[in-house]
């Protein structure tokens, strides 16, 4: 038989350098923004103090946007992990008010999220609701659920120092949260890259009629998807509370955007233009740098808002472009 | 602007009401590509390539999977730009930016792949781009409804106009795709592999359509693995190889067996005829019963044995792939019993088929089969993951690779690497990698739907070799397919007609002939709404 692997052909080095530009392009700039800001700060930016803080910054939109990341892969989206992270924030500080233990309070809240996770893929896969509609709907059914519980008003703990110190708490001067940031995303890489669940759902993401003629269980797979994507979502929320000891309505709702913006961004992280967990964090952690040096430079907070949507577009952008030319 | 362009084709002569522009004083024009090259990335895919012409004429092009001919036409189509070369019309260069210049020039495409917008109707498929039927900017929906009714008409194939094609078998979007092709005036069509899942019959039609085109001065690019077909309508071919044109012939020149070594560059042996002789097992693995979904299929009954290879030979829209789809739950049957090996089998999703070790290789291997941005080697393990009960169940990369190493090399993949996405292979080569990732779950019963599709003359033996050799250790396969030249690898053949089977024949006695004869009979009282 003819053996059919060419040898490799030497590329124009036009077409090689936006390969990498694509590839590496959103690197790039974080690595650009980290060197300016440490020639710029030096005392204060590029100190390792700081560096923890960044990262302990990041740790709760790394974990919302890396359940949101799963559904991506399968070819949906959730626009209900906002409000999903609210309600399970707002439901462990209830619980805690009534007295119930934290560890209870904390898996009460995380519940929320599987249910919640559970009824968007079924709507979805059962019902064969789109998932916008699907996902907006529930999203705003938890809203309801939120105010029947709290009725509007923050939920704040009596004595709320026990748990504060999930938030505050370190080991080895590094944050709790960093580490579960970390080993989160740990599993989660392995979940995707390295179990038959992953492979699963980047085929299904891929093309779903092949993926279900290949034998793969299309619906399970998504509907697994969404049950991710929730769980870390109410898993956000419930942080997000150990960081004042309240629980507020509408406190997950800057995560809505915020996880969108680092997942589609992460998307243009090292490969070409396909969700990842590598990719989300460094999104994450672009945004959380950006901020520190915003706020390091004293520049006003509007700035936040600009960088955060440019950072996006060029990202974005840039990979897309790069990939065009290499492939022209 | 040429005006008469933007009149109707001859395809449409007779439907004055169909297009209210003016008659075309003369159709057809002279075109000359000249020293088109076009590179990929690293790969080149045409080098200096050159072919001309003359109105009215047929011209064939060959070559085998990856040879650049889709690309030679995407670039005439606009669809692609050449890197170098030049483009004449009547003697007179043009750029061709997009796919809408090319329209404008009178330049009608039938791509290899499907481009339909899934949820258009047929209709409006159809209609898309077509400015002739627009005046004032209002489609003239009557108008386009008659002339496409004639076009399926000059098919001898009523097109679905009304339904989204998405909700279209596969067979019937081909239908419509090349309806639209051969709607629209042009002095030039292009047809990539039009009959690649057609029967002879419906290829007959064809070319009678095309015949009439060239009567009236429409020039002709055709682009066929079919060697018969190609050496019976073309006026001359064109063999291309790694991206160049390595010969002109004028088809009277050549035999199948001289144009097979032309494309090849070797000898390919031809299809060996099976005797009825019995397969190596006379076990019957698969027993079917009363197995229907009405309307489309009802009232299967056959079985197929260890080792054997049996075909199904049926027309468009027989019911032939809806039988194989309920085989392994793609859709559920609501009638019927089935027996694999002895054990109840009832598929009601494709995961419970598979892991029964029952795999359909799709017909539609864009949509059904390959996820396109993936690499080959994803797309080659795809079914071996579906085939895994336990989703938790560890994902080893390197091996992984190491087999789909082992299945390119096996079934002769033009490929720079594992890791390149499938979406960069020709159509040929993307064919192979679908059946190559059903092959790596070494099922017991491989259900074949059009194997061939696209495949070239050297690659579509490797595949009967292939399939061969699975049915030597025990594999029974199920091979559907328009080509019944092809079905003479097999031991018998079924004939599917109005949703059923009609007839098994012994393989000696499957000829072309008789198993189309068979397809016909009785067509109008067995027709199924
Ligand atoms: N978009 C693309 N990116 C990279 N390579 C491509 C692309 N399109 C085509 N190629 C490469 O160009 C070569 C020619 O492809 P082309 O589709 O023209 O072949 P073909 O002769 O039509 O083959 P087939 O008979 O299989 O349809 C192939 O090696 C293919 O891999
Ligand atoms: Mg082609």
């Amino acid at each position: 038989m003819i053996t059919t692997l060419q040898p490799p052909i030497a590329q124009p080095w036009s077409a090689h350098l936006w390969q990498r530009l694509g590839r590496y392009g959103a690197l790039i700039m974080l690595a650009t923004l980290i060197v300016v800001m440490s020639v710029l700060e030096p005392d204060t930016f590029a100190t390792g103090s700081n560096v923890v803080n960044v990262l302990n910054q990041s740790a709760l939109s790394a974990v919302i946007a890396m359940g949101l990341t799963f559904t991506l892969v399968t070819g949906e989206f959730d626009l209900s992990i906002g409000s999903t992270a609210s309600l399970a924030g707002v439901i462990a500080c209830t619980l805690m008010l009534d007295d119930v233990s934290i560890p209870l309070a904390i898996l009460a809240g995380v519940a929320v999220g599987v249910v919640i996770g559970l009824l968007n893929g079924l709507v979805v896969t059962v019902l064969g609701v789109n998932a916008l509609v699907a996902t907006l709907g529930i999203g705003t059914v938890a809203v309801g659920a939120n105010y029947a519980i709290a009725g509007g008003l923050p939920v704040s703990l009596r004595d709320p120092d026990a748990f504060l110190q999930i938030s505050l708490g370190r080991f080895a001067g590094i944050p709790y949260p960093v580490y579960i940031m970390v080993g989160l995303a740990v599993l989660a890489w392995l979940l995707l890259n390295r179990t038959v669940l992953g492979q699963s759902m980047q085929a299904v993401g891929g093309n779903a009629v092949a993926a279900s003629l290949s034998g793969i269980r299309v619906n399970r797979v998504r509907v697994i998807g969404f049950v991710i994507c929730g769980t870390l979502a109410a898993l956000t929320g419930v942080l997000l509370a150990t960081r004042t000891g309240s629980a507020a309505v509408s406190a997950g709702d800057t995560y809505l955007l915020a996880a969108f913006a680092a997942a589609f961004f992460g998307s243009a992280v090292l490969r070409d233009g396909q969700f990842h967990i590598l990719g989300t964090i460094v999104g994450v952690v672009t945004v959380a740098v950006g901020f520190n040096a915003i706020a390091l430079l004293g520049m006003e907070t509007y700035w936040q808002y600009l960088f955060q949507g440019v950072v996006l577009i060029v990202g974005v952008g840039v990979g897309t472009v790069a990939r065009r030319r290499a492939a022209a | 602007m040429n005006r008469a362009i933007q009149t109707k084709g001859p395809a449409v002569r007779d439907a004055e009401e169909a297009d209210p522009g003016q008659r075309p004083r003369r159709l057809g024009v002279s075109l000359r590509m000249e020293g088109i090259s076009k590179q990929f990335g690293g790969a080149r895919a045409l080098d200096g390539v050159s072919i001309s012409l003359a109105p009215g004429e047929i011209l064939a092009l060959c070559g085998a999977n990856g040879a650049g001919k889709s690309t030679l036409v995407r670039i005439l189509a606009g669809a692609e730009q050449a890197d170098s070369g030049r483009i004449l019309l009547d003697g007179g260069e043009v750029q061709i930016d997009s796919p809408r210049t090319a329209t404008e020039l009178g330049l009608s495409f039938v791509h290899q792949e499907l481009n339909l917008v899934p949820k258009f109707t047929g209709l409006q498929n159809m209609a898309m781009g077509l400015r002739s039927t627009r005046s004032l900017g209002i489609l003239d929906r009557k108008a386009l409804r008659a002339r496409a009714g004639e076009v399926g008409e000059m098919l001898g194939h009523q097109i679905v106009l009304d339904v989204p094609v998405e909700r279209l078998p596969v067979a019937e979007r081909w239908m419509v795709s090349l309806g639209r092709g051969l709607m629209r005036p042009a002095h030039l069509v292009a047809l990539d592999e039009p009959t690649a899942s057609f029967t002879d019959e419906e290829a007959e039609r064809l070319y009678r359509v095309i015949e009439q085109l060239t009567a009236s001065g429409v020039g002709i690019l055709y682009i066929s693995h079919r060697l018969e077909e190609v050496l019976r309508i073309a006026d001359r071919i064109c063999v291309m190889r790694n991206g160049s044109v390595v010969g002109s012939y004028g088809s009277e020149s050549l035999d199948v067996r001289t144009l097979t070594h032309h494309i090849v560059g070797r000898e390919v042996e031809s299809i060996e005829r099976r005797g009825p002789a019995a397969p190596s097992g006379e076990r019957v693995r698969l027993s079917v019963r009363g197995l229907g979904r009405p309307p489309r299929v009802r009232a299967v009954d056959f079985d197929l044995h260890e080792g054997e290879i049996l075909g199904i030979a049926g027309l468009v829209g027989s019911g032939r792939t809806e039988i194989a789809r309920l085989l392994v739950g793609a859709d559920a049957a609501t009638e019927g019993e089935m027996v694999l090996d002895g054990e109840p089998y009832r598929a009601r999703t494709p995961h419970e088929a598979i892991r029964r070790g029952v795999c359909l290789v799709p017909e539609e291997r864009r949509s059904q089969g390959l996820v396109l941005a993936d690499s080959i080697e994803s797309n080659l393990q795809m079914a071996a993951v579906g085939a895994t009960p336990r989703m938790s169940a560890v994902h080893r990369p390197r091996a992984s690779r190491r087999i789909a190493r082992s299945l390119i090399e096996r079934f002769a993949v033009k490929s720079r690497s594992p890791k390149e996405a499938v979406h960069r292979l020709s159509g040929g080569n993307q064919q192979k990698v679908v059946v190559g990732k059903y092959v790596r779950n070494e099922p017991s019963v491989l259900i074949l739907d059009e194997p061939t599709v696209g495949v070239d003359v050297g690659a579509r033996a490797e595949i009967y070799g292939i399939v061969a050799e699975l049915a030597a250790t025990g594999t029974s396969v199920l091979m559907i397919s328009s080509d019944f030249d092809e079905l003479a690898v097999c031991h018998r053949v079924l004939v599917v007609r109005g949703g059923t089977v009609v007839a098994s024949v012994e393989g000696a006695g499957a000829t072309k002939d008789r198993l189309t004869q068979l397809c016909f009979a009785h067509v109008d009282d067995q027709e199924i709404a």
